[in-house]
């Protein structure tokens, strides 16, 4: 399991931390989502969960390993495919993943069947003897993901993974991370594409300004894909947001409140507006998906203010 | 789990030995290691003034001939040598000769050979001869100039005889290289016929002391056949080592048999050093400094710079390395590994380039060079290789760019091996210090401070003495603080204060 306790991080010459008081787990056989705007702070925690940068403060183990300490042992139970991933421009891909199975003991014929078994795993067969620069940004990600898969770890740390990659990379990809989690792995998917998170994940971390903000459980995620009413008043005060909370969690945005799987019907909610003396200008449903979720989670700190 | 990773250090090793630029650059040192061709190669002209002969005699129809062959250090028949004999009847008490009996003259034709008849008949006589070259030089004979005179004890009629100082074998210069040597074979067939492919074979080297006894061709070499009566055979003893052999003079043994196996003629007066090729030391040193000292001090940093800039600091910097990184290995592990493919790379490349002068060395003058120097030579070089390695990857972890990285390394190369010896000069002439004791001393003892001119501080403790520039007179190494302790502790501070450096970064930061 990898277990992130009180992660900080500050780089040098920056005044605010990338990363602060985060606590996030990884268990085997879930998938667990990081979502978070540009910034936000997800590729420097799964870089510290990969070991490629040092915490701040804070730990981060896998299997009560530490990364830090211990990074050689720990990462072996690791594989991260990076958001840009770089390798030697002059190696062939065989070469490469040859070298990288050096560090899992696996050398000789073995390593190379293993190297061209993974090639084909994602869907890059026949590419053994092509150099890595010829590569384009979708193959490096098959690449890197083959890499990744090298020492069969128990944790993979899968960084934008779906970006760069086409329709038939998604789907090859997205039915991996499946395969995966039915193999007993731990999978933590940063990605800006909420609809395939919320298509996989088992749980979403949101990740706002460097924080955790939110966890959003499998039910959470699993009833994302309900509705939302939306409803315009011309006249709202807090006294109609207030009655609207009566129906189910509401969000405001000026005189537009949505309410998230509404306990009554439109109508209904409707009626008790206008009986209220509230003018509505319009009423209406809207799908419910993760993107809400994700709005709604990383609005409510700023809502509250500092 | 390992905490070195093995397979990644012999696939870096690799990776940097295959690395352009240290294939130019080794390739660029080799090319120049044939300039000791050049510097080695013997001048001909003008010849050699030295005259030498080889003189035989025998006996056939009444007449005693006296037959020579002139030639100068690297075989050239000399014509126009004339020959003056005088022939005493030999004391056979062991007396003073007798009284003259006959005396001939003769002059060496265009091929160097000369043939004086002298009427008499067969017995035991004297002979005092004296030859003279054609614009009077002198004429020796295997080195030793002569006039004396010579016993001859008749052979049987028409047997050849050497007289003289002349033996059957001589030793030539040869006309490539300074330290190559020929051995002529000077015979003739019965009754002064060209002699009937007579087999020359060789032995050796055996000391001097006891006289060397005949041996069978079995346990000899053959250097060739003779049908003509001068000849030169390539000859090489064994090297007894890269030191030139000390001790008791050792020799060859030269005979001559018929096809038939029988032994016509046997020498055994040829020294086996002139055969041993080995450069003297101070051709040696000589050679480690001009091509090794100032082709490869200047090369090597620079192959030092892009072979780690090629393995570790382009890697960094581009994002290659966090993809190994993420693998089972500690930061350190892979840093330490890195460093040291390069180091075993770059190291492998001076040795070979080392050995390819070397051989040149040994192709040229005859000899490998001295071992002690190449040793110290090649850790000299070693520091330079580790000084600039560990500094170009302490530099990749400072800063941002791998063009910044390269420019930088590049830079620092620079300053070290050429903007070095710009700017402290012009530092002396503008304090107007330059030529003063004290400058001399500042400038030597500023090597110190410079890894590419560790190999000076080198050079200074195998020759003994510092080279500067002024009017003072040159120092023991030691005035100026260069003992075996300073150079010692330098060349370890310019290889640990880096790679110390880089375990503490390497440890303390991403």
């Amino acid at each position: 399991m990898l277990t992130i306790r009180g992660l900080r991080k500050v780089f040098r010459g920056k005044a605010l931390p990338a990363v602060t008081d985060l606590d996030l787990d990884v268990r085997p056989g879930e998938i667990v989502g990081l979502v978070g705007l540009n910034g936000a702070g997800k590729t420097t925690t799964i870089r510290a969960a990969a070991g490629l940068c040092t915490p701040t403060s804070g730990t981060v183990t896998v299997f009560g390993l530490d990364l830090t300490r211990q990074k050689a042992e720990a990462s072996r139970h690791i594989g991260w495919v990076p958001e840009v991933p770089n390798f030697e421009p002059g190696s062939r891909a065989l070469a490469q993943l040859r070298y990288y199975a050096g560090f899992y003991d696996l050398s000789g014929p073995a390593a190379r069947e293993r190297c061209s078994a993974l090639l084909q795993q994602v869907g890059l067969p026949g590419v053994e003897r092509i150099r890595l620069r010829t590569f384009s940004q979708g193959m490096r990600k098959r690449f890197s993901l083959a890499a990744s898969l090298l020492g069969d770890p128990e944790i993979l740390l899968f960084d934008e993974i779906l970006s760069g990659l086409d329709p038939e990379g998604v789907a090859l990809v997205r039915n991996l991370m499946l395969e995966l989690r039915g193999q007993n792995r731990g999978i933590l998917l940063s990605s800006h594409i909420l609809s395939e998170v919320q298509q996989v994940a088992d749980r979403v971390a949101i990740v706002h300004q460097g924080r955790l903000v939110k966890t959003l459980t499998r039910e959470e995620v699993a009833n994302a894909g309900g509705l939302t009413l939306r409803v315009t008043v011309a006249n709202l005060d807090e006294a109609g947001v207030g009655i609207l909370r009566g129906f189910g969690e509401v969000r405001r945005e000026a005189n537009t409140v949505w309410i998230s799987n509404p306990i009554k019907e439109s109508s209904e909610i409707n009626a008790e507006l206008v009986r209220r003396n509230y003018t509505v200008v319009a009423l209406g449903y809207e799908p419910r998906n993760l993107e809400q979720l994700f709005f709604d989670a990383i609005r409510a700190p700023e809502a509250a203010g500092p | 789990m390992r905490p070195f990773p093995l397979s990644g250090f012999l696939y870096e090793f690799r990776r940097a030995l295959l690395s352009v630029p240290l294939i130019v650059l080794t390739v660029l040192i080799v090319l120049a290691s044939f300039g000791v061709l050049a510097t080695f190669a013997v001048n001909r002209t003008p010849p050699s003034t030295f005259l030498e002969s080889s003189n035989l005699f025998y006996f056939a129809k009444g007449e005693y001939h006296f037959e020579s062959y002139v030639y100068d250090t690297y075989g050239n028949p000399a014509p126009g040598v004339v020959f003056n004999f005088t022939v005493f009847k030999a004391n056979t008490t062991g007396g003073p000769p007798g009284g003259p009996v006959a005396n001939a003259t003769g002059r060496t034709a265009a091929n160097g050979l000369v043939d004086v008849p002298v009427a008499l008949a067969e017995s035991n006589y004297s002979v005092q001869y004296s030859a003279v070259g054609p614009n009077n030089q002198s004429v020796g004979c295997g080195g030793q100039f002569f006039s004396s005179a010579t016993s001859i004890t008749s052979p049987p009629p028409g047997e050849i005889r050497p007289f003289g100082c002349g033996s059957l074998s001589s030793v030539l210069s040869g006309t490539g290289y300074q330290a190559s040597t020929l051995l002529q074979v000077f015979f003739l067939g019965p009754n002064g016929t060209a002699p009937p492919n007579y087999q020359v074979y060789w032995a050796g080297p055996f000391n001097i002391s006891p006289s060397p006894a005949p041996l069978p061709e079995s346990s000899m070499h053959l250097l060739g056949g003779l049908s003509v009566p001068h000849q030169t055979y390539a000859l090489s003893v064994p090297s007894m080592g890269r030191d030139p052999p000390v001790g008791i003079p050792q020799i060859v043994q030269v005979e001559l048999f018929t096809t038939g196996g029988q032994r016509v003629a046997m020498d055994a007066n040829q020294s086996a050093g002139n055969f041993v090729r080995t450069p003297t030391n101070s051709e040696g040193v000589s050679v480690a400094f001009v091509f090794v000292g100032s082709i490869m001090a200047f090369l090597v940093p620079l192959m030092a710079v892009l072979a780690a800039y090629s393995v570790y600091g382009r890697d960094r910097l581009t994002g290659v390395l966090e993809g190994v990184l993420a693998r089972p290995v500690s930061r350190l592990g892979l840093a330490v590994s890195r460093y040291l493919a390069v180091i075993a790379a770059l190291c492998l490349a001076v040795a070979g380039a080392a050995a390819v002068l070397d051989a040149l060395v040994a192709w040229v003058l005859g000899g490998f060079l001295p071992f002690t120097v190449m040793l110290l030579l090649f850790s000299a070089l070693l520091v330079e290789i580790g000084a600039f390695t560990g500094l170009v990857f302490l530099l990749a972890h400072a800063l941002r760019s791998s063009a910044g990285l390269v420019a930088t390394a590049i830079g620092l190369w620079a300053f070290f091996a050429i903007g070095w010896f710009v700017l402290v000069p012009l530092l002396g002439v503008l304090s107007g210090a330059v030529f003063s004791p004290g400058y001399e001393r500042t400038v030597v003892q500023l090597e110190f401070f410079n890894p590419v001119q560790f190999l000076s501080l080198v050079q200074a403790l195998l020759l003994g003495s510092v080279s500067v520039i002024g009017p003072t007179t040159p120092l023991a190494p030691s005035d100026y603080g260069i003992t075996y302790a300073s150079v010692v502790g330098d060349g370890l501070v310019w290889v640990l204060a880096p790679l110390a450096a880089l375990v503490h970064v390497v440890r303390h930061r991403d």
